[in-house]
């Protein structure tokens, strides 16, 4: 039984090779050409047989070599902030520059450590209204502020 | 006297009151964000790239520049003060800075580092203006195969300068080198890796991935560490440095400029590796090499000149060949595309108010920065005292606000989620960002500069080594590829980066 001895690289290796995988199948219907007359499915399909060996490389190495392993992870934080930028991009046309930008805010503040909750509205309010001004009133961007 | 007349041309523009506006509003918001720690001069003009849409060109190119050296002394600043570097290239700051400033002698290494900062700039700046048009005329020999060859040496540079595991940053020059050509292929039309979403078919855009990549992904790392500590302790103090400060000081900056002007030239150098250099020649070369470490002038002013003489010749190769030689530079050179300038000879030829404008305004910048910010201190000391957990929710709506004027399209928006992912992601497994963006903004360039050498070989490889300038720089890499799986070297270059 093979043992991952660094956890980054293993990870890493994955990762590279999936990117190659990907690189690969999506690109398979593009021309590859000959070198003197290179379709337009040629750079990538080299590149991504580069990533694959890299890759393949990387982890191999991984089972025989190393001690690194992946730094503890906030989980709960870090999926507020991608949620937090998700609901921007889905409010942002729907409801406009305001709320979008206060969701934002309490999405990603929302149970932050020693941040209490009146702090929190306040400070969404804030930059609701800092944003409306700077970006539509001073920088002049046709971004919709309100939207019914 | 040519070169007199051209900076009279690019003071010119430089020094119009819109102008002066812009380069005045660039410093200011560049030292704002580089002051929080973790958040170095890449992040910050990511985050700022959109601030500057509305600008005309040579205003938004100015903008830019003065957002870049604003980060870099609000990185110094925090190096100093709390003893957590900006970013890499204000690491070596922090050895010799922070003890000054536990000696009390803060306001004395802020000044040390702003002047040094100054005179290096300008020396940058007369650099660029002397040897860009001279390095532009060279460049007119460059066919396909020497732009492949130059690039290619750029990022093998930027492999052998990234921190930690070579191989792995070789996979991420890989990695975007393949992001870089999603879209439209030029030469036959073809759409490729699109998904079918309109906003890829231009290309993944610079903005999402850049503010992704660099700006969240910090964030988020900082998220992951408890609460970090980063109270002021210690009073600023007087700014002036004492005689025996200057005495000790002034050499050390004229050694340090000396050595950034030309480590930043290089491709893959600059800021970080001349900073690195330059700590390691006064530490050599002193007569008191023990006294590094507990708070010697020297340590500060050398590096904090080097960084700034490299950032400022570092625009040399993106100016004059359209090549970037490290990741400020590939942002750049994004910004440069989103306002319709192509990066090249052609700046200089075509529009020599635009080269010459942005020259003179890196002077005029420089001024600014020491003008306006040592006696602005006080406001940058306060702001990082707000808690980050105020600080992180506003950061994080610029980051989404700017997304998505890029295009203003909620799409962008999403790809901001998931590029944010992968940069954390990147970050947890080591691997760098620098190599990865460098190969990303040269993906389409070095594809279609190889296309067109092979079709000029007619599918012959000989064609890169048969040509000198080629050959040149193809050693050249191939040297630096020695220089890494030499053992010798691979210690120093690890124990480089530990410290």
């Amino acid at each position: 039984m093979l043992k991952v001895r660094d956890q980054r690289d293993f990870w890493s290796g994955i990762l590279f090779m999936a990117f190659g995988c990907a690189g690969l199948w999506f690109g398979r219907n593009y021309a590859i050409g000959t070198a003197a007359r290179m379709g337009p499915g040629y750079f990538p399909m080299m590149m991504s047989l580069a990533l694959l060996g890299i890759g393949g490389f990387i982890l191999a190495r991984s089972l025989v070599a190393g001690s690194d392993t992946i730094e503890r992870i906030a989980f709960w934080p870090q999926l507020q902030v991608l949620a937090a930028i998700l609901a921007f991009g889905l409010l942002i046309e729907r409801v406009g520059l305001a709320v979008s930008v206060a969701a934002v805010i309490l999405i990603s503040g929302f149970s932050a450590q020693g941040l209490r909750w009146h702090e929190l509205i306040a400070l969404a309010l804030v930059m609701a209204a800092v944003c409306v001004g700077l970006f539509v009133h001073l920088l002049g961007q046709p971004i919709p502020v309100w939207v019914r | 006297m040519d070169i007199l007349s051209n900076l009279a041309v690019g003071f010119g523009a430089a020094a119009t009151p819109l102008n002066l506006g812009f380069c005045l509003i660039g410093v200011m918001l560049g030292t704002a964000i580089g002051v929080l720690p973790g958040i170095g001069p890449i992040a910050t003009i990511a985050m700022l790239l959109p601030i500057t849409y509305g600008a005309p060109p040579l205003g938004a190119l100015i903008m830019l520049a003065g957002i870049y050296y604003g980060a870099q002394y609000g990185g110094s600043t925090t190096a100093i003060l709390v003893n957590l570097p900006g970013e890499s290239s204000s690491v070596v700051t922090c050895l010799d800075g922070y003890q000054m400033a536990r000696k009390g002698r803060a306001g004395a290494a802020l000044s040390i580092a702003a002047v040094g900062s100054l005179i290096a700039g300008v020396a940058g700046t007369i650099v660029i203006a002397g040897f860009a048009p001279m390095l532009a005329r060279v460049s007119d020999k460059f066919l396909s195969p020497e732009y492949c060859a130059l690039m290619t040496f750029g990022l093998v540079a930027a492999v052998v300068l990234a921190h930690g595991s070579a191989i792995k940053a070789i996979a991420m020059v890989f990695l975007g080198l393949l992001l870089g050509i999603v879209g439209t292929d030029v030469q036959s039309g073809v759409v490729r890796y699109t998904f079918g979403i309109p906003e890829l078919y231009d290309g993944i855009d610079f903005v999402p991935l850049a503010i992704g990549l660099f700006g969240l992904s910090e964030i988020m790392r900082n998220l992951d560490q408890s609460a970090i500590e980063r109270q002021v302790r210690h009073v600023v103090g007087s700014l002036w440095p004492t005689r025996e400060e200057v005495r000790q000081a002034w050499p050390a900056v004229l050694r340090g400029t000396g050595l950034g002007t030309v480590l930043g030239i290089l491709p893959g150098g600059g800021a970080v590796l001349s900073s690195f250099a330059s700590y390691v020649l006064e530490k050599r070369i002193s007569r008191t090499p023990e006294r590094f470490g507990t708070g010697a002038p020297e340590g500060v002013a050398g590096p904090e000149s080097a960084n700034n003489a490299a950032a400022q010749t570092s625009f040399i190769p993106l100016l004059t060949l359209g090549i970037p030689s490290n990741p400020v530079m590939a942002l750049m050179m994004g910004a440069m595309m989103i306002q319709g300038i192509a990066p090249g000879t052609a700046v200089i030829t075509d529009r020599p108010e635009l080269f010459w404008g942005m020259t003179a305004s890196m002077f005029i910048g420089n001024l600014m920065l020491i003008i306006i910010n040592l006696p602005l201190i006080g406001i940058w000391v306060r702001m990082l005292q707000v808690p980050y957990r105020i600080l992180f929710p506003c950061i994080l709506v610029l980051c989404c606000v700017g997304s998505y004027s890029a295009q203003l399209s909620a799409t962008l928006v999403i790809m901001l989620a998931v590029f944010a992912l992968l940069g954390y992601v990147f970050v947890k497994l080591g691997c760098e960002g620098a190599p990865f963006i460098l190969g990303f903004v040269l993906g389409p360039l070095m594809e279609e500069n190889l296309r067109r050498s092979l079709v000029l070989s007619g599918g012959n490889p000989v064609i890169f080594v048969e040509r000198p300038i080629s050959l040149a720089l193809l050693l050249a890499s191939l040297a630096l590829i020695a220089l890494i799986v030499m053992p010798r070297f691979r210690r120093t270059r690890e124990q480089a980066f530990q410290e």
